[in-house]
């Protein structure tokens, strides 16, 4: 299955809300699609599923162009919403009903999806009765009930406590494990490099940077160096006339503007006969990458 | 068709199963029931007090016999009370002490002077209400027969006298409207309820998704097509199963329960026949259908339940419009308003079926009207579900005319 963004392009009242966009995911794996606050982010995902149309370019999935017909997708949107007074039950059944799931393979996949989300015990609550979180379970639940292939996850985990995070993680892992493509759009930079292969980052509609994730990552200069030790090395450093760095008990993060830099201070160290408890060369983060990109 | 179905069977039974409709639908229909033998409690009350006030006596002093004896049929009249008649004079503190000891409810005293016969109506209190026992006119026909007997009239001419002219209309149209106004302006009435609500209902249903936040979803798994089109359904389903368990009601309440001689010169039921009904099930299905899409379209632009009210009072207006165009058109059935009424959309549901029931409607107009009825549907149908896939992603900005014209614009799905 290849998914493909061909020259994507939307205007929302002579403003341009997604500019020539392109990406392909060729294989299961969980793609991240990042940007700021109306960098453009909702309106591709609405116009990959099929929501709004697009102004130009090509959304195909196989060569194909993706429509609510052909595709079976599952979409777990930023607006959580689901209706207050209907029990747990009705409304993933009525969703599924729409999806073309029979009501025979409806009522197993989500009694399935229930236990395996520990919600069993609400499937006849109202949802205005289930607290956030559980919600926002009902709501994942929403977005696999019919078993598609492609998923797309927005800001999934926000609003869950740790116990709730851990469990979506390993379950979203588990349905890349099932040949799943997912594209999960997040402002949580930690999980966005905990999950995903590849990125894409938006800003005001243009993508500014996108690609394999390590690839991205070790194409950056390392530019910090951490170090753990048993006592103050601030003359080491000096000796170094390296002045850019923060001490808080011995552990040291010092800017430095190459890789070799790093070493050099690491030799002194051993030739001092400092004792080093930790030495890490740090390349910027995903966090550290998405704010060089996106916020100037 | 198959998502339209899922949506329709959804909202209907969502819509059947509130707890809120249950309780408003038995009371509606009790109601209902109650209304039908509101005749028959009146009469029970009346029964009661009837037999309780022929224990009642009124005081008739009638001194100088200037009713020549005729007093004596007042009893037979049955009027209420028993009239106990007295040819002696009784002065004022005599009469009140009989009125305070409750021996007699009223008194009255027939005295002649150069004017004329004068009747002195003498009780405790006449109250706020001005509350007399005894219609004065009574005595007036009363003395009337004395008199004519006394010109030596014989009974029988004395009958002719009294025999009021008949008045009779006849009307030269294609129908009869006179008998059956009433039946005509009810039905209107009902209509414009039934299809104002239940299209108000498809509004509140949109808006409770939009604020709910769950359209994301909804509109991933159909097309806005199917949900406005099926919501439509589903509530109108509800709608007519409401109407035909009232109209059943009402129709059962009316066989057991109502005394049909009353209605007799008001309201002619026999002109309620079946193509009439077939006429009234279909205007109450197009009208509902064509206010229920326009009310999809406000529901749809709207991101908070306070603001629902606000968005509908302005298609409140255009329903009021359409209702009071019928209304005056079935007041003054010579009027041009009437081609008015039974063409344009907003008031064609409730004007031609009331209209239609007086003999006022041609099969001609009726057909045109239908045609036009459903053309218009189709119209606001597109135009609703295009707005609708557009505006049901607006959660802040406030709709104007040309935020609706630019979002009727843009390419949906």
């Amino acid at each position: 299955m290849i998914l493909k963004f061909n020259n994507v392009s939307k205007t929302y009242t002579n403003k341009k809300v997604v500019d020539n966009i392109s990406f392909e995911i060729n294989k299961p794996c969980i793609f991240g699609f990042l940007g700021t606050n109306g960098a453009g982010k909702t309106t591709s995902i609405r116009m990959l599923l099929g929501i709004i149309k697009k102004d130009a370019g090509e959304i195909t999935l196989n060569g194909k162009p993706i429509t609510r017909n052909n595709t079976n997708f599952g979409y777990m949107p930023e607006e959580r919403g689901l209706y207050p007074r209907i029990t747990i039950y009705n409304q993933l059944m009525y969703f599924s009903e729409l999806r073309g799931i029979s009501k025979k393979d409806a009522d197993t996949s989500i009694k399935y999806w229930l236990n395996k989300l520990n919600m069993m015990e609400y499937i006849n609550t109202e949802a205005e009765k289930l607290s956030k979180g559980n919600q926002q379970k009902i709501q994942f639940i929403l977005a696999v009930i019919n078993n598609p292939d492609l998923i797309v996850l927005d800001e999934p985990f926000s609003g869950l406590d740790p116990v709730n995070t851990e469990m979506l993680k390993n379950i979203i892992l588990e349905l890349v494990e099932k040949d799943k493509y997912i594209i999960m759009s997040s402002h949580g930079m930690n999980q966005i490099e905990e999950f995903c292969s590849d990125i894409l980052i938006l800003d005001k509609g243009k993508s500014v940077l996108q690609g394999n994730l390590k690839e991205i990552k070790d194409s950056y200069e390392v530019k910090e160096v951490e170090i753990t030790v048993n006592e103050n090395i601030d003359k080491y450093l000096n000796e170094l006339k390296l002045k850019d760095y923060t001490n808080i008990d011995n552990n040291y993060i010092i800017k430095i503007n190459s890789q070799e830099e790093g070493f050099k201070i690491f030799n002194l160290l051993v030739k001092n006969k400092i004792e080093i408890i930790k030495f890490e060369l740090k390349k910027p983060s995903l966090n550290d990458i998405f704010i060089e990109r996106v916020g100037k | 068709m198959r998502d339209i179905f899922i949506v329709a069977k959804f909202t209907a039974w969502e819509t059947f199963k509130k707890k809120s409709f249950k309780i408003t639908f038995i009371i509606l229909l009790l109601f209902i029931i109650l209304a039908f033998n509101i005749p028959n409690i009146v009469n029970l009350i009346k029964n009661k007090t009837d037999k309780d006030d022929f224990n009642e006596t009124i005081l008739v002093i009638d001194e100088d016999d200037l009713f020549d004896g005729k007093l004596e049929t007042l009893n037979e009249m049955k009027l209420g009370y028993n009239f106990e008649i007295s040819h002696k004079f009784k002065d004022d503190s005599s009469l009140k002490e009989m009125l305070l000891n409750d021996e007699i409810e009223a008194a009255i005293h027939i005295t002649e002077d150069q004017s004329g016969i004068i009747l002195n109506y003498i009780t405790e209190s006449i109250g706020l209400a001005g509350n007399i026992l005894v219609d004065g006119n009574i005595f007036t026909e009363l003395y009337k027969v004395v008199r004519l007997e006394k010109l030596g009239l014989t009974d029988e001419e004395i009958i002719k006298i009294n025999t009021p002219i008949n008045f009779e209309v006849t009307e030269l149209g294609d129908g009869e409207s006179g008998g059956i106004l009433a039946i005509a302006m009810a039905f209107s009435i009902v209509l414009f309820f039934a299809i104002y609500y239940y299209a108000y209902q498809v509004s509140s249903s949109i808006t409770v998704e939009k604020t709910s936040k769950i359209m994301d979803t909804l509109v991933t798994s159909t097309s806005p097509k199917s949900i406005v089109v099926g919501k439509t359904l589903g509530i109108g389903f509800v709608g007519l199963t409401q109407v035909f368990a009232i109209i059943l009601t009402s129709f059962i309440s009316y066989k057991l329960f109502f005394p049909t001689d009353i209605l007799t010169g008001i309201i002619d039921i026999s002109n309620i026949n079946p193509i009439f009904i077939i006429v009234t099930v279909i205007y109450f299905i197009l009208g509902y259908t064509f206010y229920a899409f326009i009310y999809a379209l406000t529901g749809s632009l709207v991101s908070k339940p306070e603001d629902v009210q606000q968005a509908g009072s302005l298609i409140a207006v255009f329903v009021l419009i359409g209702f009071y165009l019928a209304y005056f058109s079935m007041m003054n059935p010579a009027s041009t308003f009437n081609t008015l009424a039974t063409i344009l959309p907003i008031s064609s549901p409730f004007s031609v079926p009331a209209r239609y029931i007086t003999g006022a409607v041609s099969t001609i107009d009726l057909v045109l009207s239908i045609i036009i009825l459903i053309v218009s549907i189709m119209l606001v149908a597109y135009i609703a579900i295009k707005i609708y896939s557009s505006a049901s992603f607006n959660y802040g900005t406030k709709v104007n005319f040309k935020t609706m014209v630019e979002m009727f614009k843009q390419k949906n799905n």
